[in-house]
């Protein structure tokens, strides 16, 4: 995922099909990651402690606050 | 349209990887991110351009996103954004308070730039934004969550006030701020969501309160507010209407006899201008609306057909918490207003029973009471006894005086008496001396006049015993004279006595003899015998004439003895005369001579 986020950064200029199918791709990994994450589910916890001490809490924000979902929008508007 | 997906799904997973995880949650707080919100929000306007973005913190950047008015596409952002500080916050108590406290300070200092939950939902009036209801909600729905079973994060907020006192403004608390504003936007006929909104925050926050029922009491106007707002408006406010009953039942079942507004009054109030059917009926519709009934189904966003606002009203924690209590709810108005629901939150009973309270509140009249009484006989005493230490320090300054002056008269006494005594001891010594002297001299005096008369008696004495003793010599030779011519007489009487005496013995003899031969002869010569008698009468003539001479010796010599007799007696006499003077101090020395 990291990779994908720095693939994200640097290519803005990616066209407008590619970039809509890296987003869904980016959708469903983190739809899977939330499997992981289920409320009250019994791995949840230990899972959260994975996630957080790999760091992809910080990717997942990054890729929140990313500049190219912004494009998103404005491609959308 | 292509939906945004993407940055709700980041956001919405992020808030999975972080809620009720304490070491993510602490340091999730920490990141940095794009301050996106303020380029997303140019770019919703016309001609706005890209910023250059800069980093804030990952909190400020959230709750930027979720109080933007962003246009009704961006909804879900919104909702993933609030997602995401509602999981920040999930079961994590340091980091709720922490984050209110921060909210607190940001409303109170008055700043703008930052987005502020407290300041969104207390400063309503605002225009600006009074076209998006869900500022206004979502900033509701998050101090829901901040406060929701957090009594200390309760605490802070009611301890907030709005209103300047300085500007003349009145000051209110928080929840009276905030019914103020729920009040205002109903009157004002804002969207339903806006007033469910501060509802849902509001009930959340009274039930189970009675502290916080008190303080929503506390402005007396509230309850009739909020039963006019739901008795008029049309049926299209089902939900606002509903909520209203919520909140009213929610203050009703909390409120006690010694609120501002006490139980009975309110049911009163609710019951003469809302009435019981009323109240039951708007619950029932609210409960009974799909919007509540199948909100765990419905999807909570930005429904694709849908060309005005979400079908968003409600928080799913609210949800929860209003249908689990619904049934007390709705059973609220039916509890008399005499009998008050004892309440424990957090371990500890908050309400307290009637009965306790009233009689503790008799029981603390009458001691305020005796107090009172107390208070006052004490006033008295201290006044009594500020007058007796008045009294006694006067007195004892009397005293004093009286004692100053006495011990000053006693000083001079003292000083006089001494004087005096050392005047007399003076003139003493001096009169003892005169006198001494005095007595010294007649002492010297007498002796020597003794000495003088001593000298006079001796030399008279010396004369007299002289004169006694030439006297006495003289008598003594006179005496030894007479006593020699006695002897001698006596001598010669003895004598001429014996001489007699033999002479008549002789005599006698002769007589006898002659008697004999007188006898013999007698009777021869009886004339004899008278012979002889004439004889012996010559004889007894002789003798009787010596006896008479004898009888003239005899008293010539008693004679001289008498004689001696009263010489003796002159000797005596002499003698005593002798002792006499001896015992006056001469000492004559005279020998008499016994005769």
């Amino acid at each position: 995922m990291a990779e994908a986020m720095q693939e994200q950064e640097a290519e803005d200029d990616l066209q407008d099909a590619a970039r809509l199918q890296r987003d869904k791709n980016m959708w469903g990994i983190l739809a899977v990651l939330r499997l992981f994450l289920v409320r009250g589910g019994s791995g949840t916890v230990a899972n959260q402690v994975s996630f957080w001490q790999s760091g992809i809490v910080t990717q997942v924000l990054l890729l929140a606050f990313g500049r190219s979902t912004g494009l998103a929008v404005r491609a959308e508007v | 349209m292509v939906q945004l997906i993407l940055f709700p799904q980041a956001l919405t997973t992020c808030a999975d990887l972080i809620r009720g995880n304490a070491i993510s949650q602490e340091g999730f707080a920490q990141l940095q991110v794009n301050h996106i919100a303020e380029d997303l929000w140019s770019q919703t306007k016309p001609g706005g351009d890209r910023k250059v973005l800069d980093q804030v913190n990952v909190i400020h950047g959230l709750l930027d996103l979720t109080l933007t008015s962003f246009p009704a596409s961006l909804f879900d952002v919104r909702m993933a954004a609030s997602e995401c500080i509602k999981a920040y916050i999930y079961q994590h108590a340091p980091i709720r308070l922490h984050f209110l406290r921060r909210a607190i300070e940001g409303h109170n200092a008055g700043v703008d730039d930052t987005p502020n939950v407290l300041s969104t939902v207390l400063r309503n009036q605002e225009l600006r934004h009074s076209a998006d209801p869900y500022r206004v909600w979502f900033a509701s729905v998050i101090i829901l969550h901040l406060i929701f079973d957090d009594s200390e994060t309760k605490t802070q907020l009611m301890s907030v006030r709005e209103g300047d006192d300085s500007a003349g403004e009145e000051v209110v608390t928080c929840i009276q701020a905030l019914t103020g504003a729920l009040i205002t936007s109903m009157q004002r006929g804002d969207d339903e969501r806006v007033s469910v909104g501060y509802m849902m925050l509001l009930c959340a926050w009274l039930f189970e309160d009675p502290d916080a029922v008190n303080d929503f009491l506390g402005e007396g106007s509230s309850v009739q507010s909020l039963v006019h707002a739901a008795t008029q408006g049309g049926s299209d406010s089902v939900l606002a209407h509903g909520m209203c009953m919520v909140l009213l039942g929610i203050v009703y079942e909390f409120s006690t006899k010694d609120s501002p507004i006490p139980r009975s009054t309110l049911h009163a109030m609710i019951s003469s201008n809302l009435g019981r059917e009323k109240y039951i009926d708007k619950l029932t519709k609210l409960r009974e609306n799909p919007i509540l009934r199948d909100f765990e189904v419905l999807h909570q966003g930005y429904g694709e057909h849908s060309g005005g606002l979400p079908e968003v009203f409600f928080d799913s924690t609210f949800v929860i918490f209003l249908k689990d209590n619904f049934s007390r709810l709705l059973r609220a108005i039916d509890r008399d207003p005499g009998f008050e629901v004892p309440v424990v939150a957090n371990g500890v009973q908050k309400g307290i029973s009637r009965e306790l309270v009233d009689s503790l509140r008799t029981q603390l009249e009458e001691k305020a009471q005796a107090l009172q009484k107390a208070e006052n006989d004490l006033l008295n005493l201290d006044r009594m006894l500020g007058q007796e230490q008045a009294d006694h320090r006067k007195a004892k300054e009397t005293a004093n005086l009286e004692l100053n002056r006495i011990r000053a008269i006693n000083q001079s006494l003292h000083q006089n008496h001494q004087d005096e005594v050392t005047r007399i001891q003076k003139d003493h010594r001096a009169a003892l001396t005169k006198l001494q002297l005095e007595n010294q001299r007649a002492l010297d005096d007498l002796q020597s006049r003794l000495r003088q008369v001593q000298q006079e008696a001796r030399t008279s004495t010396e004369q007299a015993s002289k004169h006694h003793a030439s006297q006495t010599r003289q008598l003594e030779g006179s005496i030894q004279e007479r006593e020699q011519q006695l002897k001698d007489n006596i001598e010669d009487y003895e004598g001429r006595l014996r001489a007699a005496d033999e002479e008549h013995k002789s005599k006698m003899h002769e007589l006898e003899t002659r008697a004999r031969l007188a006898e013999e002869q007698m009777q021869d010569a009886q004339s004899k015998l008278q012979e002889a008698l004439s004889k012996i009468e010559d004889s007894r003539a002789e003798a009787k004439a010596a006896k008479e001479s004898l009888e003239d010796k005899e008293k010539a010599r008693q004679s001289v003895q008498t004689e001696l007799d009263d010489l003796l007696i002159v000797l005596a006499d002499i003698e005593e005369k002798r002792a006499n003077d001896k015992v006056r101090g001469l000492r004559p020395i005279i020998y008499i001579a016994h005769i």
